[in-house]
């Protein structure tokens, strides 16, 4: 049976594992936010560059390239038919004959 | 008491986090639907160029119509397009007339691939809903557009 003085050190020190664990928990779930936050950023990013792309003017041109050979880089972007394993990305639709393709907008790289 | 303390400060830390994740994907649903809405009017007008071939005014007012109805039907239809948050689009007021030098929209005209070589102007508005978490969101457009 532990003495009164220890039964307190126990408690106390059951109390501060469980602090730190807490602790622990909240810095990994702050860290998956600053992750996906850094995901929306890179997305928004994605879909402006996209944008002065579209205002070159061979942006219809530029799609049919790459609906032909399946992926194409322009700049730090990359346009592509298949959706890409990890990484932000943007999809991208386009009527075509027979049907919609989807193009995905990545980061080259 | 230390672990209350803790306990507490972890709580408001959380729900701080929660609202910020909450306005950061509100945000992030926004700016996707703006950016598929602008897709769309960009596919439109891509696909009006490609496929409007009409070589009289009267076959141009029934074709062009006509193209604008498929288009619709394709994107609203298509499997595909419910991968990009389900859009449902219509195009409405459309009017045909021959093309000589009238006011047109620069943006449109650099979506379609601008060859200056237009015949036809088309005008109407394009309107394109998407329902997201609840939320619907629409946007609407005045096209013109030299094909």
């Amino acid at each position: 049976m532990a003495a009164r003085g220890q039964a307190s050190l126990i408690d106390a020190l059951g109390a501060l594992l469980l602090a730190i664990a807490l602790l622990s928990v909240a810095l990994l779930a702050r860290a998956d936010f600053e992750v996906e936050l850094d995901e929306i950023a890179e997305r928004e990013r994605l879909r402006l560059e996209f944008y002065q792309l579209i205002a070159s003017g061979n942006m219809t041109q530029l799609l049919d390239l790459c609906a032909n050979q399946g992926s194409l880089d322009i700049g730090d972007i990359r346009l592509s038919l298949e959706e890409p394993d990890q990484g932000p990305y943007v999809p991208l639709l386009s009527s075509r004959e027979g049907g919609i393709i989807l193009f995905y907008i990545t980061r080259k790289g | 008491m230390v672990l209350l303390l803790v306990l507490i400060s972890e709580l408001t830390l959380n729900d701080q986090r929660m609202e910020l994740e909450r306005e950061a994907e509100a945000i992030d649903l926004l700016k996707s639907f703006e950016f598929t809405s602008y897709n769309l009017l960009f596919d439109l007008c891509s696909y009006l160029k490609a496929h409007a071939n009409f070589t009289s005014l009267e076959e141009a007012s029934q074709g062009i119509p006509q193209l604008l109805e498929q288009w619709c039907l394709q994107i609203n239809n298509d499997a595909k397009s419910r991968e990009v948050k389900s859009p449902v689009v219509r195009v409405e007021s459309v009017f045909v007339e021959g093309y000589s030098g009238q006011q047109v929209d620069r943006h449109q005209m650099r979506f379609a691939g601008e060859t200056g070589d237009g015949e036809w102007l088309v005008t109407g508005n394009l309107y394109v809903e998407f329902w997201g978490k609840g939320v619907l969101f629409r946007a609407n457009y005045t096209i013109r557009l030299a094909i």
